[in-house]
This record gives C-alpha cells, sequence and structure tokens, in this order.
C-alpha cells in the first residue's frame, strides 16, 4: 500500500490524528534544518487545519485520500497571507494576497501545508545553488546538490519530513530533483493543472507538479490537483480520470519506444547500463520495446534557451519596483543619457533585487527579443520547436510510452557546475523536450551508480502522449513493482 | 563577442542597473551562450510554421467589465505597494 493511502486508512481507523502527522512533520523539519529545504515554516495554519480535518475523520466523514497528510509547496506558489518569496530578494517582503489555484484545490482535498519550500531564484537553475537565501543539500549525501529548480520541495520528501510536495517544472525542474534525491516526480500535460498564483518564469512551458516516494502517492497527488481554472487561460477541459485506477503489473499490449538518439553519446557507460535494465524489467513485464527517432531533439535545448530566458524578460519585467517587490533609488549607479527618476528606480531595484542568474537570462532574452534579432532567434526557434513537436507526434503513432533517461549524470557536488556558464544548462538535455512539447513526462527512481566513491540515485523517464497521464503512471507503477521485486 | 557598449544597451532595455564588473562577466557569459544559439542555423525550417500554443488552446476572452476584487485581495495588493497614498499606488515622475 502506498504511503498516503496508508496513512489515510490510520486516519480512518483514529490510530493516529492530523494533528498526530502535522506535529511529526514539524518536528523532523527542525531536526533537518541544516538541510536547507524550507523558506517558510507553517506550524500555526498547518495545526489549525489538522484540527479542522480531525473533527471532520471524528465524525466518520468520508474525505478524500489526500485529508489531512502534510506536505509542503515551492514558495513561488502563492498562499494568501503567506511570505511568496520565490527565492528572490525582490519579493522578500511579498505577502501573497490570494491563494494559487493549486492551494484552493489542495485545501479542498483537506492537504495540510507544513511549509514553502527552497528553490532556484525565480525557478532558475538545475541545482537550487542560485536561490538568493540558502543552500539546499541533497539528502541521500549533503555534499551533492538537490538538483533544480524545486530542490527544496525534493529534499523535503526526500529527508522524510512529508510524503509529498509540489514543484513546478519549466524544463525539468521537477523531474530533476526527483532524479537526483531518488524520488518520483511528475510534469503533467501543459495546461492540465492550473498555474493561476504560481509566479510565472516562462509561460509557455511551466507546469506544477507533484513529489512523492512512489508512482502511486505522485498520482494521488495529481488527481488532486488537475482541473481546469478560469484563472488560467491555458487550462484545457480534458477527461480527468483516477489515475491509480489502472494500476496493474501486466503491460502487455504497451508499446514502449527507446530514442536511439538519446542513447547515441553522451552517456556514461553505467548511467546506460542502469537505464538498460530498466528498459529490459518494461520487456519483461509484456511491454513492446521500439526503437524511436527523436532527430530534433539535438536542438532542444537551444531552443529551450531561447524560448524561456525571452518569456523570462516579458514575465519578469513586472519586477520593477514600482508595483511590489524591492524599491530602491540609491543614485549610486551609473545613469544612461535623459534617465528619469522612475527609470532610475527601475534601475536600482532591478540591480539591487535580482540575482545573477536572473538578470543574465532576463538580459538574454531582451536581446533575442530585440529588433533586428527577433526573427534569427525567438521565431526561428518556435520554428524548430514545431519540428520538435512534430518528431514526437510521429513517434507516438507507432508507441504508447517513450523511455530516456532523466539525466546525463548523477547529482553534483555544490560549485562543480557554477563558473562554465554552459555546463548546468546541459544537465536538462533529457527534460527539456517534454515542455517544449508540452506532453506529460515522470521521472522515478531505477538505480544507483557511484561517483568519488559516494552512492547516488538514477532516474528514468517516461513520457506520454498529450492529456495521456494514465498510460505513463500504469507504466512507471509496473516498472517501480518489478524494480522493488530484484 | 558582445561589446560592452551592447551589454549596457540590453541592461538598459531590460531596465536593469549594471555596474563595470558585471557588464564584463556578462559580456562573456552571453556571448558563450548566444554562440550556443548558433546550432540551430543547421535545422532546416523552410514552410515550417513556428509553435503559437503548444496545445491548440484558443484565447479565453471575458467581457470586458471590471470584476470588484474581495475586500481581503484589494488590501493584500495596495498593502504591497511600495509607495502609496489614499489606497492608491504612487509613482515616481515620469517627465522630468
Amino acid at each position: 500500500m502506498s504511503l498516503i493511502r496508508a496513512l489515510h486508512q490510520q486516519l480512518i481507523d483514529r490510530t493516529t490524528t492530523s494533528v498526530a502527522l502535522t506535529q511529526a512533520a514539524l518536528d523532523s523539519m527542525v531536526k533537518n534544518e541544516s538541510n536547507g529545504a524550507y523558506l517558510t515554516t507553517l506550524a500555526e495554519s498547518a495545526l489549525a487545519a489538522a484540527r479542522a480535518i480531525d473533527a471532520r475523520y471524528d465524525a466518520g466523514e468520508d474525505l478524500p485520500l489526500l485529508s489531512g497528510i502534510p506536505g509542503a509547496l515551492k514558495d513561488n506558489m502563492c498562499m494568501a497571507g503567506v511570505r511568496t518569496t520565490a527565492a528572490s530578494k525582490m519579493l522578500d517582503n511579498y505577502i501573497a494576497p490570494y491563494n494559487a489555484g493549486v492551494v484552493d484545490r489542495l485545501a479542498a482535498a483537506g492537504a495540510v501545508i507544513v511549509g514553502k519550500t527552497n528553490m532556484d531564484e525565480f525557478a532558475m537553475g538545475s541545482s537550487t545553488e542560485n536561490s538568493a537565501y540558502q543552500k539546499t543539500k541533497n539528502p541521500i549525501n549533503p555534499e551533492y546538490v538537490p538538483g533544480g529548480s524545486s530542490g527544496g520541495s525534493a529534499a523535503a520528501v526526500a529527508q522524510g519530513d512529508i510524503v509529498w510536495s509540489l514543484g513546478s517544472d519549466t524544463g525539468g525542474s521537477i523531474r530533476l530533483p526527483a532524479a537526483f534525491c531518488g524520488l518520483v516526480g511528475v510534469k503533467p500535460t501543459y495546461g492540465r493543472v492550473s498555474r493561476a498564483g504560481l509566479i510565472a518564469m516562462a509561460s509557455s512551458l511551466d507546469q506544477i507538479g507533484p513529489f512523492a516516494t512512489c508512482v502511486e502517492d505522485a498520482a494521488i497527488v495529481l488527481n488532486a490537483i488537475i482541473g481546469t481554472d478560469p484563472k488560467d487561460a491555458t487550462t484545457v477541459d480534458a477527461p480527468t480520470p483516477d489515475f491509480t485506477t489502472e494500476f496493474n503489473t501486466d503491460l502487455t499490449g504497451i508499446r514502449v519506444g527507446v530514442p536511439t538518439e538519446y542513447f547515441a553519446e553522451g552517456l556514461p557507460a553505467d548511467v546506460r547500463a542502469v537505464n538498460e535494465e530498466a528498459i529490459e524489467h518494461l520487456r519483461k513485464l509484456g511491454a513492446t520495446i521500439t526503437p524511436v527517432s527523436l532527430p530534433n531533439s539535438r536542438y532542444a535545448l537551444p531552443v529551450y534557451y531561447i524560448l524561456q530566458p525571452a518569456e523570462v524578460s516579458s514575465n519578469l519585467a513586472r519586477m520593477d519596483g514600482i508595483r511590489y517587490g524591492m524599491s530602491i533609488d540609491d543614485q549610486k549607479a551609473d545613469r544612461p543619457v535623459g534617465s528619469s527618476p522612475l527609470l532610475e528606480r527601475y534601475l536600482d531595484s532591478r540591480h539591487y533585487g535580482l540575482g545573477a542568474e536572473v538578470k543574465k537570462r532576463i538580459m538574454l532574452g531582451t536581446y533575442t527579443l530585440s529588433s533586428g534579432y527577433y526573427d534569427a532567434y525567438y521565431a526561428k526557434a518556435q520554428k524548430v520547436r514545431a519540428l520538435i513537436r512534430r518528431d514526437f507526434e510521429r513517434a507516438f503513432e507507432s508507441v504508447d510510452v517513450i523511455y530516456a533517461p532523466s539525466a546525463p549524470d548523477t547529482a553534483w557536488k555544490f560549485g562543480e557546475k557554477s563558473v562554465d556558464p554552459l555546463a548546468m544548462y546541459l544537465a536538462d538535455i533529457y527534460t527539456v523536450t517534454a515542455n517544449l512539447t508540452g506532453i506529460p513526462a515522470m521521472s522515478q527512481p531505477i538505480g544507483t551508480v557511484v561517483r568519488s566513491g559516494d552512492t547516488l540515485p538514477l532516474g528514468g523517464q517516461l513520457l506520454a502522449k498529450w492529456w495521456d497521464e494514465s498510460t505513463m503512471l500504469r507504466v512507471g507503477h509496473a516498472l517501480e513493482q518489478s524494480l522493488k521485486a530484484v | 563577442m558582445l561589446s560592452d557598449t551592447e551589454v549596457r544597451h540590453i541592461a538598459t532595455l531590460a531596465r536593469i542597473g549594471v555596474t563595470d564588473a558585471e557588464v564584463a562577466k556578462l559580456q562573456s557569459d552571453m556571448s558563450v551562450v548566444l554562440d550556443f544559439f548558433g546550432a540551430l542555423q543547421a535545422a532546416d525550417t523552410a514552410g515550417v510554421e513556428p509553435v503559437r500554443q503548444i496545445t491548440g488552446a484558443v484565447d479565453h476572452v471575458r467581457a470586458d467589465v471590471a470584476v470588484p476584487a474581495e475586500e481581503s485581495v484589494s488590501q493584500g495588493v495596495a498593502s504591497l505597494f511600495p509607495a502609496e497614498r489614499s489606497g492608491k499606488l504612487r509613482v515616481p515622475t515620469v517627465l522630468s
């Protein structure tokens, strides 16, 4: 039985209470404080929510699976009355005036929120080292990064404080930390989950999804947060099946595609071996394994790193020190000719409020969108994005899901990829295609390899057709059971 | 490689104040990333329509009428204003 199901049963039987589970989570958070997973702890409101849910369990009410079970949110999701920073000094004093769509849905499901988690500033990074506040250590080994940008949400679950959390995934920001911390992480289809009240990074790519310790728990959390929202015009009225009902370990009739390009080069031999073993498990479960070709995936990283900063430059224009956020005009910096008090406030507020990576991406986006460069960069990238989507459409004519590595290697040590400006971007090579095409994708633990004498987890990725999270989760669940049985 | 002047110009367009040290680092870092984008030139995109919306969703348009926010929301927003006067957002002089 999955952890969430087991806890739910204990809550029904009243062998535990939501208050007890919440207090245990809060105690664990204190014990693990040095890992730096959280930016805000919500003890008081969490315990109040837990007491309210306990009263309903006491009354014998039939409650959703997530009711009374504590979890955490990445600090880019708004909760009314709660500080929401996106790990930026720019939003150091930002108190969200309303709830994000997912927060309302979680509240309706009775979930208890114990904290807001650390992340790369405005979700820009693959290691959580870009947080303006603190580093988050990988609970598997504190010398290593937890991955990013949702590193705090991954660490919170991996260190055992809670059994689920939410992250956001723009180019792999759920799947990469899931892989690095030995968890399941799901990026749903673009438009599955409301982003209302999610501090936007790149709006054509962003999607919210769950972290959990097993596929079933991730599916349970996903069930609770999907659906249309009039406040997010990109949400689509797709069927919303219970993702857990089709779970079984017979994959007869399921066709799994393996992209030849993803296994061609750049994959260390031991990483390749663990991934091939996972594919072998799928074969033994009855699935048919077929090579597929995704030739335009070779362009995925440059396309992603053009489009995403372009959207960043537009979305973060609002972080200007006028409407909200850090507001400074200290007259110290050099002034462009003809500047006004308004421009000076923009320049200073953004100079002090934003971190180096964020500034670089805003400027890259400003450059590629500027007059004379738009066609060469942005328009070209949107055309190549169409080619990448076409590759996937073709592949899905003959397969139901695609299997790929989650990342080229394991987690790295702090600082290892901070000098070369491209090194960290390359970690996203297998994850960005799902965001560029909008398809659902998930990462799950498939085994370990040894780096510098340390045993570290690897993630395997399943990608499915638009809106077909059901098949993806079903295959992931079967693979998980098969790997566990070894 | 981007010149010092180009980086300062982009910074002003992006409304970001930069120091001399930042300009020097951005010159090299941004140039490395821009070079990386050059790989796309090899992709044949003749006759390819650019992606506008990845799942094919169309615009949702609501009636053009003001919907009053709940008191707690409007007060919450107003309390975030860096400068305000009687509940209104106060901005610096635009024309000097």
